[in-house]
């Protein structure tokens, strides 16, 4: 259920009021960007993408039920419009993995979990964009099965059969790591 | 020894099996090595990928996705504007009236000539096809042809529903508004051939948009 503000927001933003869409971006923008970061695999992109998110929720709106809550309709939106931007594109390695740092670690524990963060980051490149968001939206946004198929619209089983395939090519690609 | 399957070992990882099928997959794991592998393994996997740092967002995208929304408004028709579109109407109509009499054929030789009151016979008669005959004519009198064709309301209603007190109190309100409407209206309007009355149904036209259509915010989705 959405919180009274937040559906205060939805509301105005329905009648035009553009500073209440502005607080909805503001009150989104952080966990779509992390959603999007991980499907595109680079800051910039992942920006411009989110951008575009808003805009197809903002013209969009009308078919929002402001009774709902809005986080799992922008996070479809978000994983739709990743995949049509990876659709036909080569998996390209995150250049911006150079800000991943483990914390509190001295340098050469650093230097380890770096090249891990690295290596994981292109093994989920290589994914084809329907893993690539099964994995990200089970391992890293933490959802349920049933909660990813509601955010996808497909069948529960499909998600199911896509994300054990996913699972089993990345502990293939990655059955050095102990 | 039956080894769990794909979908059990990983149904066993996100913790959803069923609490008699997690039991016996745990049994089963404790005496299965080759299968104890293969859960480590993707536990180790998983565990990685959910170790990743967390990328933080630096921008602030409110400005940015401001910026480049459409305005959503109402659509206000000025007087002007309105003017322009009845003059528009009007030149089609014009144009219609030759289209109309050199393509159809007299109305009264198509258009159906049943009486109204065959299903209703307490009103009067109505044959569409002389009703509409000067429409053929002259297109642009659509507005008195309109006010003057139809049987005034204060008979339809009853007529449909015969013991209704709601519909008597309607149909008064209607014979009210109707001869109200046919009173106020400029002579040009309710009377005969001039171009100039679709420039006025224009006008009403647009000052019905700018009450219906306009929403609160003067913004329109």
């Amino acid at each position: 259920m959405l919180s009274s503000d937040e559906r205060d927001l939805v509301l105005r933003a329905l009648r035009g009021d553009q500073d209440a869409f502005g607080e909805i971006v503001q009150l989104h923008q952080q966990a779509l960007y992390r959603l999007a970061y991980r499907m595109l695999g680079g800051a910039a992109e992942a920006e411009d993408a989110v951008q575009e998110v808003f805009l197809r929720a903002y013209r969009f709106l009308d078919s929002f039920d402001p009774d709902r809550p809005m986080g799992p309709w922008l996070n479809r939106i978000t994983v739709n419009t990743c995949m049509n931007r990876l659709q036909g594109r080569k998996p390209v390695s995150s250049m911006d993995d150079e800000r991943i740092r483990a914390a509190e670690d001295g340098p050469e524990r650093q230097a380890e979990a770096h090249d891990l963060h690295r290596r994981l980051l292109r093994e989920l490149d290589r994914l084809p964009p329907r893993y690539r968001a099964v994995i990200i939206l089970r391992h890293i946004q933490g959802m349920t099965y049933q909660q990813i198929a509601g955010e996808l619209h497909r069948p529960l089983g499909d998600i199911k059969s896509d994300l054990f395939r996913a699972r089993r090519l990345l502990s293939e690609r990655l059955r050095d790591l102990k | 020894m039956n080894h769990l399957t794909d979908e059990q070992i990983n149904e066993y990882l996100d913790g959803v099996l069923e609490p008699g099928m997690h039991l016996a997959a745990q049994t089963h794991l404790h005496a299965c090595e080759p299968c104890r592998r293969r859960l480590a393994q993707l536990h180790i996997v998983f565990a990685a990928f959910e170790s990743l740092p967390t990328p933080a967002l630096k921008t602030d995208l409110a400005p940015l996705v401001r910026a480049r929304l459409p305005h959503r408004r109402g659509f206000v028709w000025t007087p002007a504007f309105a003017a322009q579109m009845g003059a528009a109407l009007g030149a089609l109509a014009w144009a219609a009236q030759f289209i109309l009499r050199l393509r159809l054929p007299s109305p009264s030789a198509w258009l159906p000539s049943l009486p109204l009151s065959a299903f209703f016979p307490s009103l009067p008669s109505f044959a569409p096809s002389s009703v509409f005959a000067p429409l053929f004519v002259n297109p642009a009198l659509v507005l008195p042809t309109l006010l003057s064709a139809f049987p005034t309301p204060n008979l339809l209603l009853p007529a449909i529903y015969p013991q209704s007190s709601l519909s008597l109190l309607l149909s008064s309100l209607l014979a009210t508004l109707h001869g109200s409407l046919t009173s106020l209206l400029p002579a040009p309007l309710t009377s005969a051939a001039s171009p100039f009355d679709l420039l006025g149904i224009g006008i009403l036209c647009a000052f019905a948009n700018v009450a219906l259509l306009r929403k609160p915010g003067g913004a329109q989705a």
